[in-house]
């Protein structure tokens, strides 16, 4: 019944229940996907804040964007735009990553692709929660709705039935969303509707399909609960090296920025993005 | 004899116009499996919003029908400058548009609701990509300055308890809707756009301040500009204002809660999305040269 599920759109709540205990960090990423790289029933999990990622081309089916929020460490809340499709084919991918071990930096990065335009990675049941995603090109096919609360986007394949709050977004006001015997402040700054709150306030974009070229983001969290077949993965550990940074148009310049130079982020935005 | 003409124009669009009484196709759990419901309501999507969309021609008495539930978080386009008095200095066009008063409440998902919403229905908003694409009057950089966000504060509680701004930030024009796609807003009265006053009927400040829009520029009530707002261009006079016409966009200022793109005409939106030829899903929105960021 599970796999069913999953077939059906994409389900955040197993990444909300993961973010309560210790996160994977990138190192785990890179041994779960060396391990499910051949794209059986492969789960990536991510979270931590500080990652990129980027591809050539993205087509994604069934395509939503909606604003979520995510609890941090401390107990609080933080909103992030949760983008998420059924299926997806990609051109290129890269995922990074940076790392402190005491006073050491590094960053992991993964790249994918087999050298051509082809639409050769694809990923079924994905979400991506990022806070900045950037593309030469961002178009939303089909049906397009704006203004819709996230808990009413649907990431399910074409034939219905959709599943429900793919996202995951707290519909209730308190309704156990922290789960047994836990405490903090709730996501919502008041209730209503007998604590229905229905995740108004969370607004989003629901499209037929999402077609992105040249997109790149930093990343909060991803998960892909489908298959993924990522060919020719690489996996880099790279010393972290900061020689340059950005100006406010997108130039390059040499003032470090704090984001490693060879991340996904840095790359990108100097036009070189994963095949 | 203008006032002739006006008057004409006038009576006949007081003639009895088709209404929205055409009944729809229903909710369906399967497309909008989410409960967006009231509690104490038999009807378990009890604030669900019932959206009768145009039929293309400004009737608004399509058969198709979306049910979103509302994040009641209005979002905001702007570009240009909408109190201009320059006519030439336009940022792109409006085609084929048409506006009514939205007749039925609008509900929010869990609290809130308003009365005062206009329905605008258009084939395409197009922003200048050249000096003339896609109306001559273009500057030759194209438009750049559009702005497009979403506040969480403006949304009535319950809402997140932190408040965030959703900003999408084109670097280049942008395109909502096209052939083949149609496009509908719910936004607000005061939601404006200014057109030159040369493409209003009669050409005259004459035309635009009996809409109820406001005139500026010209030259002895010829020429400049016209500001009108939803509300205006939604009016008794609203079919003879331009019903179905193209025009070019000096400015625009529109606060919406709701946008949809769907096939023209549809009997089902859910299941009949503009496709091409080959079935391929239509551009609904273009988004060239564009950053998504939460602050």
């Amino acid at each position: 019944m599970a796999d069913v599920e999953q077939r059906h759109g994409t389900r955040w709540r197993r990444a909300a229940a993961v973010a309560g205990t210790s996160l994977a960090t990138l190192g785990a990423l890179a041994t779960l996907t060396w391990q499910q790289a051949l794209g059986l029933d492969a789960t990536v999990v991510i979270q931590g804040g500080d990652a990129t990622f980027s591809s050539s081309r993205i087509t994604a089916d069934d395509a939503a964007f909606g604003m979520a929020p995510v609890r941090l460490g401390t107990g609080t809340w933080k909103n992030l735009l949760r983008a998420g499709f059924a299926r997806a084919g990609m051109d290129g991918l890269c995922v990074s990553k940076t790392e402190s071990v005491g006073p050491v930096r590094y960053t992991i990065k993964l790249t994918s692709g087999d050298g051509t335009s082809a639409l050769e990675i694809g990923a079924a049941d994905a979400g991506f929660d990022v806070t900045t995603l950037r593309g030469t090109g961002i178009n939303l096919q089909g049906s397009t709705q704006i203004g819709q609360a996230t808990t009413d986007l649907t990431t399910a394949p074409g034939a219905p039935p959709y599943v429900a709050n793919p996202f995951g977004v707290p519909a209730t006001y308190d309704g156990g969303f922290f789960g047994p015997g836990t405490t903090g402040p709730q996501v919502y700054g008041g209730t209503g509707n007998g604590g229905h709150v229905n995740g108004q306030g969370y607004t989003g974009i629901d499209a037929t399909r999402g077609a992105l070229t040249g997109v790149y983001g930093q990343l909060w969290q991803a998960q892909v609960s489908g298959n993924i077949t990522l060919p020719n993965l690489r996996i880099q550990v790279l010393a972290f090296k900061d020689d340059a940074g950005f100006n406010a148009d997108g130039t390059p310049n040499t003032t470090p920025d704090g984001i490693d130079d060879r991340s996904c982020w840095s790359e990108a935005r100097q036009g070189t993005f994963p095949r | 004899m203008l006032g002739a003409v006006l008057a004409l124009a006038a009576a006949c669009v007081l003639l009895p116009r088709a209404g929205d009484r055409a009944l729809g196709q229903a909710q369906s759990g399967s497309y909008q499996p989410f409960a967006c419901d009231q509690p104490g309501s038999s009807n378990p999507q009890q604030r669900r919003q019932d959206v009768q969309l145009d039929n293309g021609a400004g009737d608004f008495n399509a058969a198709g029908r979306m049910y979103p539930c509302l994040a009641g978080v209005r979002w905001h386009l702007q570009s240009g400058n909408v109190t201009t008095s320059n006519p030439d200095a336009a940022i792109g066009q409006i085609r084929t548009a048409y506006g009514r008063k939205f007749p039925n409440t609008v509900y929010y998902a869990a609290a809130g609701s308003r009365t005062d919403l206009y329905q605008v229905a258009f084939s395409g908003l197009q922003f200048c990509t050249g000096d003339t694409t896609p109306v001559p009057a273009c500057a030759a950089g194209g438009t750049t300055d559009i702005q497009l966000y979403a506040d969480s504060g403006d949304a009535p509680q319950p809402k997140p308890a932190a408040p965030y701004r959703l900003t999408i930030d084109p670097d280049q024009a942008i395109t909502i809707g096209g052939a083949g796609v149609w496009t509908e807003v719910l936004a607000t009265a005061n939601s404006s756009f200014t057109v030159p006053v040369a493409q209003l009927p009669t050409a005259t400040h004459l035309a635009c301040g009996l809409v109820g829009g406001t005139a500026r520029g010209g030259f002895l009530g010829i020429g400049g500009t016209c500001e009108l707002s939803a509300a205006d261009f939604a009016g008794d006079l609203a079919q003879w204002l331009g019903g179905g016409e193209n025009y070019t966009l000096l400015g625009v200022n529109l606060d919406f809660y709701y946008l949809v793109t769907h096939r023209p005409n549809p009997s089902d939106p859910y299941t009949q999305v503009p496709v091409d030829g080959s079935g391929n899903p239509l551009n609904s929105i273009q988004l060239p040269n564009t950053t998504i960021s939460v602050g």
